[in-house]
């Protein structure tokens, strides 16, 4: 009976001994600290970059023509979208760090029969010129698809101008959705 | 004189931080990629993600998972029907986080490797080339009609499913302290139950 519990307390001893040297050994640490900041999306802003844009509207243009004086809801019609050499953005498009610029427009109702291309480029310069834009542009023709525009957005990089290219059929109108979308490179 | 530049100075910096946190962006999001997540065929990775507004106005979105085809893809890159997220749809305010569920499940019948992305490296900044499926998030101010969003990377490794000693094995590492513990209370139980009948016979 003895030996028994001599055993008993010698497996008990051996328990404690293996629990007491794992937190010694956990105890034998350093702390360090790292922490990483939230990713943000592109905001969409007036061509001032101080206001939220909510819509983009291009003015009506003859059949088979390319439309080059969109307006955002913030300045109005009063302040389209210009080329040359004191040239203004339909909008600023702000971020805080640099990605990769996808787009995609979506049909609403119409936008098919009426628009042909759409066309956008983003640049820091503020004397972009027309014949600039179209080296540089990237082109949509599918409606409905995300689409890489091989152009990055940066701090700096935030003037983005877009034209469409419309239809050879008169007295058609349409409405779609622009989704601008960042990707870290 | 000191103190009329003093002040000076001291306007000149409360203009200077307001005007640094007058510049507010959109969405924030908690994570901007899902690589080399770890499961086994069958089984569901489940993840929680956050989003948080900073725009004054409320703003209207939803989540979307796409496929970016690239010629010459093989099967493993478009794991697109593998994930949902819920809740689909989202208004969110200045200052307000919402947690979103998502839900990546692997189906029975696919063999083990990299799936979603071309390698391991997807995440990393200068790896965009090997990304293949993507989380979508984009929103918009209430009733507008331009979009602004983020594209995030997600791939799965898919690991063998383990054997059921596996299984065990892990269980035991995973509870090893618990276990030695029972088997000593057991041991004890069984000496104490063996010496009751002993002194019954005596």
């Amino acid at each position: 009976m003895r030996k028994s519990i001599l055993l008993l307390t010698g497996n008990l001893i051996l328990v404690l001994v293996l629990i007491v040297s794992v937190t010694v050994l956990a105890a034998n640490t350093a702390e360090q600290q790292a922490s990483t900041k939230k990713a943000t999306t592109i905001a969409i802003k007036d061509q001032s970059g101080a206001t939220d844009v909510s819509t983009i509207t291009f003015p009506e243009g003859d059949p088979g023509s390319e439309v080059t004086q969109p307006y955002n809801n913030v300045n109005g019609s009063g302040s389209p979208q210009v080329f040359g050499a004191s040239s203004t953005p339909v909008v600023q498009l702000i971020t805080s760090t640099t990605y990769n610029l996808w787009w995609k427009v979506s049909e609403g109702s119409g936008w098919d029969t009426a628009v042909a291309d759409e066309n956008c480029y983003i640049t820091d310069s503020t004397g972009v010129t027309k014949s600039t834009f179209d080296t540089n542009k990237s082109t949509l023709s599918t409606w409905g698809t995300q689409t890489n525009t091989g152009q990055q957005v940066t701090t700096s990089k935030k003037y983005f101008y877009l034209t469409i290219d419309l239809e050879n059929v008169g007295g058609k109108s349409g409405t779609s959705t622009l989704e601008v979308l960042g990707e870290t490179p | 004189m000191f103190w009329k530049k003093f002040a000076l100075f001291v306007i000149a910096l409360v203009v200077i931080f307001f005007v640094s946190h007058s510049i507010v962006l959109a969405t924030a999001v908690d994570r901007n990629g899902f690589c080399n997540l770890e499961g086994s065929p069958g089984q569901t990775i489940k993840l929680n993600i956050t989003l948080e507004g900073t725009t004054p106005e409320e703003r209207t979105g939803f989540w979307d998972v796409f496929y970016k085809k690239v010629a010459g893809d093989n099967e493993r890159m478009d794991i697109s029907s593998w994930i949902t997220i819920q809740p689909k749809e989202y208004t969110i305010k200045q200052g307000e986080t919402k947690v979103f569920n998502l839900e990546i499940k692997i189906p029975k019948n696919v063999e083990p490797g990299l799936w979603g992305a071309i390698s391991e490296e997807a995440c990393k900044e200068g790896h965009s080339n090997d990304r293949r499926t993507y989380l979508i998030f984009k929103d918009v101010i209430t009733g507008g009609h331009v979009y602004s969003g983020l594209l995030l990377p997600i791939s799965v490794k898919v690991i063998k499913s383990p054997n059921l000693l596996v299984r065990a094995m892990n269980f035991v590492k995973q509870n090893l302290l618990t276990l030695v513990l029972a088997i000593v209370v057991i041991i004890l139980l069984v000496i104490i139950l063996a010496r009751r009948p002993a002194r019954q016979v005596k």
